[in-house]
């Protein structure tokens, strides 16, 4: 087994959640609209933290059972700030659909490319920015992954 | 069955005839320990063992707290010693070819307490229950049917746990978690993978059994019984139209 990040994140873009668009790692926009949204995308600055390996065995590189995990950041932008007539008429939306992703990945039993998958922590809800920089209601979901080598 | 490492939370739990690795949150250690007698000479180039001295155990289960019917709560009420069986799923849920560990145990307590609020139970096992000795020292052995529903006769293929014919005998372990009726759960044999060939494995029967939860067993064959290269589950439905079930096999 080897490391497998792009079948990752292929695995997390495919999870169904009901009125919201997953990106994969090779979708990250460079610019939201509206229409867009809402929608969750690998957070490009600072996607991978904590990066970790744990060597489990004997053994070179190539023999030796090793545990590596890390987190991974996807950002979720609902809508717009001020799309709406009221400044926060969509926020509960956005709220709905990180829990709703954070569902299906707690409903996870198996995934491509991983051991395991955990929600790891939900940050920054409020106005988050796009890569162009455009404002929206939002937040970070971090998820924790475990990966097999060898 | 896949090969490698896996993840605690591909352990599953049946005790008694209930699921309970939805209430478990740690088992163990599975112990499979022998005597070493000190009563070793100078002349002795190793020290002594006793092969047949085997200590079995499954530890402590630590659990939450659950009334609902057929779970964690529901073991300890019931009398005797328990039919275990622990098995352990390759990075999925555990498949035919998934080790598996079994005995029969006594609950040696039953403690609830409080973890940072909620309401979790220990429940620590003693040995293996010796009014019910088997003739076998050996713990581990392989799922042969996970946990699922049955409706009819078993036609496919089985597995190859060894690689080869044994003569040492064995023994059967089953659990059923639900059923409508009476049937016989077995296992059967073959030297040849192919569904004609197979045939009872004798004495590897639960006898007529009323399907239904809380129903186990653990069934030994001869010490000399001979067991052909592949293994299977097989049912005899009698009254019952559905059964979920449980079966592994210790091929020593």
């Amino acid at each position: 087994m080897t490391l497998a990040i792009s079948t990752i994140c292929d695995s997390i873009s495919s999870l169904s959640v009901s009125g919201l668009t997953i990106k994969d790692l090779n979708e990250i926009p460079e610019a939201i609209t509206g229409r867009d949204c809402p929608v969750i995308y690998p957070k490009p600055d600072g996607f991978v933290t904590n990066f970790e390996m744990v060597r489990n065995s004997f053994g070179g590189g190539s023999t030796a059972k090793m545990t590596v995990t890390y987190d991974l950041t996807y950002r979720l932008l609902g809508a717009p700030i001020g799309a709406g007539r009221g400044l926060f008429d969509s926020y509960s939306l956005m709220v709905e659909k990180v829990y709703a992703f954070i569902d299906a990945v707690l409903a996870v039993d198996t995934m491509d490319g991983l051991i395991d998958i955990v929600p790891a922590d939900a940050t920054a809800f409020g106005p988050v920015t796009d890569p162009a920089g455009g404002m929206f209601h939002g937040a970070d979901v971090i998820l924790h992954v475990m990966e097999f080598v060898n | 069955m896949a090969t490698g490492r896996t993840l605690q939370k591909w352990v599953r739990i049946y005790a008694g005839g209930y699921e309970l690795c939805s209430d478990a949150r740690s088992i163990g250690p599975l112990i499979w320990q022998y005597d070493i007698a000190d009563l070793t000479t100078m002349c002795d180039e190793v020290r002594g063992g006793l092969p047949v001295h085997a200590r079995l155990g499954i530890g402590v289960l630590n659990g939450v707290m659950d009334n609902t019917a057929s779970h964690l709560h529901d073991l300890p009420i019931t009398s005797g010693s328990h039919v275990v069986m622990i098995p352990i799923g390759i990075r999925a849920a555990p498949a035919a070819g998934d080790p598996v560990y079994n005995g029969r145990f006594y609950i040696d307590g039953y403690e609830s307490t409080d973890d940072g609020g909620a309401s979790v139970v220990n429940v620590p096992f003693g040995d293996w229950d010796v009014a019910n000795l088997i003739n076998y020292s050996k713990p581990w052995g392989i799922l042969i049917h996970p946990l699922g529903a049955e409706t009819a006769v078993n036609t496919a293929i089985g597995i190859d746990d060894r690689g080869a014919a044994t003569a040492l005998g064995g023994y059967m372990v089953y659990q059923v978690t639900a059923g409508n009726g009476t049937a016989t759960i077995k296992v059967q044999d073959a030297a040849t993978n192919t569904n004609p060939s197979f045939s009872d494995l004798t004495g590897a029967t639960s006898g007529v059994i009323t399907a239904a939860a809380g129903v186990s067993g653990l069934v030994a064959i001869g010490v000399t019984a001979d067991v052909r290269r592949y293994l299977r589950w097989q049912i005899v439905l009698g009254t019952a139209t559905t059964v979920t079930f449980v079966v592994a096999f210790v091929r020593i």
